[in-house]
């Protein structure tokens, strides 16, 4: 089942499956959003993992034809903002459990003393599963996608 | 989560029976123009929405390829000549009706209104891929640009229309896809 699970400081986990928010049981945006020590995305081999602390997203992209209902997956992704007094080294996971395969991406960004750069800061580090690529990706976003 | 998406030739109307036929049209004419009604299931906006085009999925009926048809309606958009200009065009102001002057011509493919696009002819570079995709705007009913807000019938729509280039040489039947591609977080 495809689901994220946010991590918390105090250790319990909130998990949201695909089903759980088609039935309106979970919600990334109605669940609680701070306090988050790392969040996984788990879709079908991949998983997608970022540590904070910090303020994480969670999106999809879809694609729809006009005059069609449906629409289609192309890419989940889980997102982190950038902080000043960030300490991280920016090598986050992207992993296909299946192949037992493990790609650390890292990412260009230049730090100075161990922070960010100042230009980097509220900026999004950004974890991407393409679906028509099926491919992981890491870059950075100035906004929240 | 996948949301569900209505569209509709009234605001909260019925889907769409597709696909859409702009119908059959002689060297240089223009198709009536065909406003189009959005709306989604999901609880929250749906961001960084906008409109491409691209080559006809599924089973293909056209006269030539699906690859040759959206390659010709691009370059009918991307012509250099008036008599070679064509293309599938989009109007965004619904608030103001879709005035004829925000339609793009030849001399002007794109049309802009307070710096964003109101009217564009689909082309190289614009309008032709998700990385080039033409955004939703306030003027279209939406509540904020590149957004589609929630509910049963925000009011959000567009126009659209196909022009015939004067010069085209090719009778047949042409197919495409109009994409919309959007984020949305649950």
């Amino acid at each position: 089942m495809n689901r994220w699970v946010k991590h918390f400081l105090d250790g319990h986990i909130y998990v949201g499956s695909d089903r759980d928010v088609l039935y309106q049981k979970a919600s990334w945006t109605r669940s609680q959003n701070t306090n988050l020590v790392k969040v996984e995305l788990f879709h079908d081999n991949w998983l997608l993992s970022i540590a904070g602390p910090g303020y994480f997203w969670q999106s999809d992209t879809y694609e729809a034809l006009v005059g069609s209902r449906d629409s289609q997956l192309v890419a989940r992704r889980i997102e982190r903002q950038i902080e000043a007094d960030d300490r991280l080294d920016y090598k986050e996971v992207i992993q296909s459990p299946i192949s037992g395969e493990r790609s650390f991406c890292e990412a260009r960004l230049t730090k100075t003393n161990g922070f960010p750069l100042e230009s980097h800061v509220g900026q999004w580090i950004v974890l991407e599963l393409n679906m028509q690529k099926s491919r992981g990706f890491m870059y950075f976003s100035n906004k929240r996608l | 989560m996948t949301i569900l998406l209505t569209w509709s030739d009234a605001n909260g109307g019925a889907n769409l029976t597709e696909p859409k036929d702009h119908g059959s049209l002689a060297n240089g004419a223009t198709s009536s123009a065909s406003t189009i009604f959005v709306r989604h299931d999901g609880t929250n906006p749906i961001t960084e929405a906008g409109f491409f085009i691209r080559a006809a999925s599924g089973t293909y009926s056209g006269s030539a390829t699906a690859a040759e048809d959206i390659a010709e309606l691009l370059s009918w958009g991307d012509a250099a000549l008036t008599g070679d200009f064509g293309g599938f065009q989009l109007a965004l102001d619904a608030l103001a009706t879709f005035p004829a002057a925000e339609w793009p011509t030849f001399a002007s493919k794109t049309v802009l209104s307070g710096g964003k696009i109101v009217g564009v002819t689909c082309r190289t570079g614009v309008g032709d891929c998700t990385t080039y995709k033409v955004p939703v705007i306030t003027e279209m009913g939406c509540t904020a640009d590149n957004e589609i807000q929630a509910g049963g019938s925000p009011n959000v729509s567009f126009a659209c229309r196909m022009v015939i280039p004067a010069g085209e040489g090719v009778t047949g039947i042409r197919l495409f896809d109009q994409v919309l591609a959007y984020n949305y977080t649950s």
